[in-house]
């Protein structure tokens, strides 16, 4: 972009630059399937939906939790189980050599996943 | 060699590549002509390749060639790569989507586009979460058995949740602070929250031709209050993110 467009800018727009390419480069247009790479690419999208349902899990726990429709047991269940999905998730991670970042979405209206 | 049309941008206009001098020239040294049906013409150029090649070089010379035009004409612009086999078939999707056409052109007539970009340096974690609590569940959850682990982990999950709920919050009350004012100045406007963690506003606004400076001091104004926030409003712009319709 050339300098004639920028009417009104904060100090630098390098920060912009470098936030937008973080954008591009975490939302590939397509799997990176050639041989080398196509476990990455694969485990990356798999993981990512997992995570996608994982959170999904943990809000409608929240909103549970929130509205006391949970026993104390049930409580614990929930717990538990968010809690052991959550180190799974974190061991499925460092398998792939994958962090957050790479597994993050921008859902639109519902914000980014991660 | 084979040869391609690109194809830039559409014009509410009759254009005769005659009467268009000096000539602009396009993609792969290919001048600019103009091919017309009825009271529109679509602005093309020899390419050499079907499948344009994609570089921030190639991206630019695209952008000045329809930015050239647009100083002209009153124009669509064609999303980047838009290329047919020849001139028959540029004619024939004028045909097919002549109605769209018109209308989009009707809508973007005297206006401009203007991108504005806000960072934030927000931190998710300097949000108070007391208030947006259910307090008495809360405090029931507490009271329960305080050794068990699971019981803690769901605590700290529901803070992390109520905290990111506050910081969503105070971004959607910022966003409407600025979009709000703007909005009034423009004729459409489209926007895109927390693009990134950082850039929490990504808006493109069609303002009329006669309230550019309203808007652009409006801007201003808004910046000069939000001295928390970054601000990077470029523009004018053809109005590439204000047509809607399809071609394929």
């Amino acid at each position: 972009m050339s300098d004639e467009k920028v009417i009104l800018k904060s100090e630098s727009i390098d920060e912009i630059a470098e936030e937008l390419e973080k954008v591009e480069n975490a939302l590939p247009n397509r799997i990176n399937a050639d041989p080398e790479n196509v476990e990455h690419g694969l485990s990356k999208l798999v993981l990512t939906l997992i995570e996608l349902i994982r959170k999904l899990m943990e809000k409608q726990a929240m909103r549970r939790i929130e509205s006391d429709s949970l026993n104390e047991e049930e409580i614990e269940r929930l717990g538990e189980t968010l809690m052991k999905l959550e180190n799974k998730m974190n061991e499925l991670k460092e398998i792939f050599g994958l962090t957050d970042e790479d597994l993050n979405l921008n859902l639109g209206p519902l914000g980014d996943l991660m | 060699m084979k040869q391609y049309k690109c194809i830039y941008a559409i014009l509410d206009s009759d254009v005769k590549s005659s009467d268009h001098k000096p000539e602009i020239m396009g993609l792969d040294s290919s001048p600019v002509y103009f091919v017309g049906f009825r009271d529109i013409s679509a602005a093309v150029s020899n390419v050499n390749q079907d499948k344009m090649k994609v570089s921030s070089d190639i991206a630019f010379s695209y952008e000045k060639i329809i930015e050239d035009l647009w100083m002209k004409y009153n124009l669509l612009p064609m999303r980047f790569g838009s290329v047919m086999k020849n001139d028959t078939n540029v004619i024939e999707i004028m045909k097919k989507k002549y109605s769209d056409f018109i209308d989009n052109l009707k809508i973007v007539e005297n206006k401009s586009e203007f991108g504005l970009k806000i960072l934030c340096d927000l931190n998710k974690t300097d949000f108070k979460t007391e208030n947006t609590f259910n307090l008495d569940n809360y405090k029931k959850l507490k009271q329960l058995d305080k050794n068990s682990v699971y019981r803690n982990y769901l605590i700290d999950k529901l803070e992390q949740h109520k905290s990111e709920d506050s910081f969503m919050k105070k971004i959607d009350d910022i966003i409407e602070e600025i979009h709000s004012p703007l909005k009034k100045l423009s004729y459409l406007s489209n926007v895109t929250k927390m693009v990134t963690p950082k850039i929490i506003l990504n808006a493109t606004y069609l303002v009329k031709n006669d309230m550019k400076d309203e808007f652009i001091q409006t801007t201003q104004q808004i910046k000069r209050e939000k001295k928390e926030l970054k601000f990077l409003l470029t523009g004018p712009w053809p109005p590439y993110n204000f047509v809607n319709l399809s071609i394929k």
